[in-house]
């Protein structure tokens, strides 16, 4: 997934991208970021396993999934500036590749294009999440419904 | 609908509160309009589309086949929606059928990918304005289903447990 997520930018857009990102290590339990924090930034996980959690109404956390190598942390809030949905927390030793809004706010005065491109293949990578989503869900309704 | 009554229409979109006046305006200059009438069908779900669409006036229904084949109303949207945008963003094919109900009528403001692509030749500023104020919006509608595809899957795991 990590190589097509960045299909539409040429190797010299993508170095630039890169030359705008840190490299973060977290250590096992540490947390990236919480639920309802102000997003202010991008990672990319090159290596390890994140846990998603997310605090329901009544206070407990749910368990929303794993990120895993190649996926995007936080690119939702990056998009549209809303708060973090879930809290990420490394799961063990992790890698990431973190943008900074700060960054991309500069980006945006030197090259819009390129900042439009790197928007649109974020979308595309949820969209695509959301689909594979929207089809398991639909796959273990059905299940439930033979069941 | 004339011009001067579209800018006053799009004018009071929160869609486009960060456009100026000439923005607006030279946006409306590559929007083409059209209305659709009486079971007619904008878009069918599955196809690959390559324009977006803002209802003016009237009504669109957002129909989708359920596993059995029938198309099922999913939602009714109003003048001042904005839908069809993830074409311009992403070829994947439409997500959902827009029709206007039997006996019923809609004026919608059409752009084309096309038009927005001569855009960022003539106006790269607007161009990316709109780019990012389309992303923006994208984005806060998958938050959205997002948030129920996470709550529905949870919902159905703590029946499985």
């Amino acid at each position: 997934m990590s190589d097509s997520i960045f299909s539409d930018l040429t190797d010299k857009e993508l170095e630039e991208i890169l030359k705008l990102s840190e490299e973060i290590i977290f250590e096992p339990n540490q947390t990236i970021f919480k639920q309802g924090d102000s997003g202010d930034a991008l990672y990319i996980l090159k290596q390890g396993k994140v846990s998603l959690l997310k605090k329901n109404n009544m206070g407990s956390e749910l368990n929303m999934g794993i990120a895993e190598r190649g996926m995007f942390l936080g690119e939702l809030s990056i998009l549209d500036s809303g708060p973090q949905a879930f809290s990420a927390i490394a799961s063990e030793r992790c890698i990431t590749l973190k943008i900074t809004k700060q960054k991309l706010d500069i980006l945006k005065k030197i090259n819009k294009k390129l900042l439009c491109k790197f928007f649109i293949s974020i979308i595309r990578y949820v969209n695509y999440r959301l689909r594979k989503a929207n089809e398991n869900f639909a796959a273990s309704r059905s299940n439930m419904q033979k069941l | 609908m004339i011009s001067s009554e579209k800018f006053e229409f799009l004018r009071k979109l929160d869609f486009f509160k960060d456009f100026k006046d000439s923005e607006l305006q030279k946006f409306l200059s590559v929007c083409a309009e059209r209305i659709f009438e009486n079971g007619e069908i904008i878009f069918e779900e599955g196809s690959i589309g390559d324009e977006f669409y803002i209802i003016t006036k009237g009504s669109v229904e957002i129909l989708k086949e359920s596993s059995t084949g029938e198309r099922q109303l999913l939602a009714v949207i109003e003048d001042g929606s904005v839908f069809g945008e993830m074409s311009i963003i992403d070829q994947t094919p439409r997500s959902a059928t827009a029709a206007v109900g039997e006996d019923a009528q809609a004026e919608l403001l059409v752009i084309k990918k096309v038009f927005l692509e001569e855009l960022s030749l003539s106006d790269l500023d607007l161009a990316t304005k709109l780019i990012l104020t389309l992303i923006k919006y994208i984005s806060e509608r998958l938050r959205l289903t997002s948030e129920r595809a996470y709550f529905a899957q949870n919902t159905l795991n703590s029946f499985n447990d």
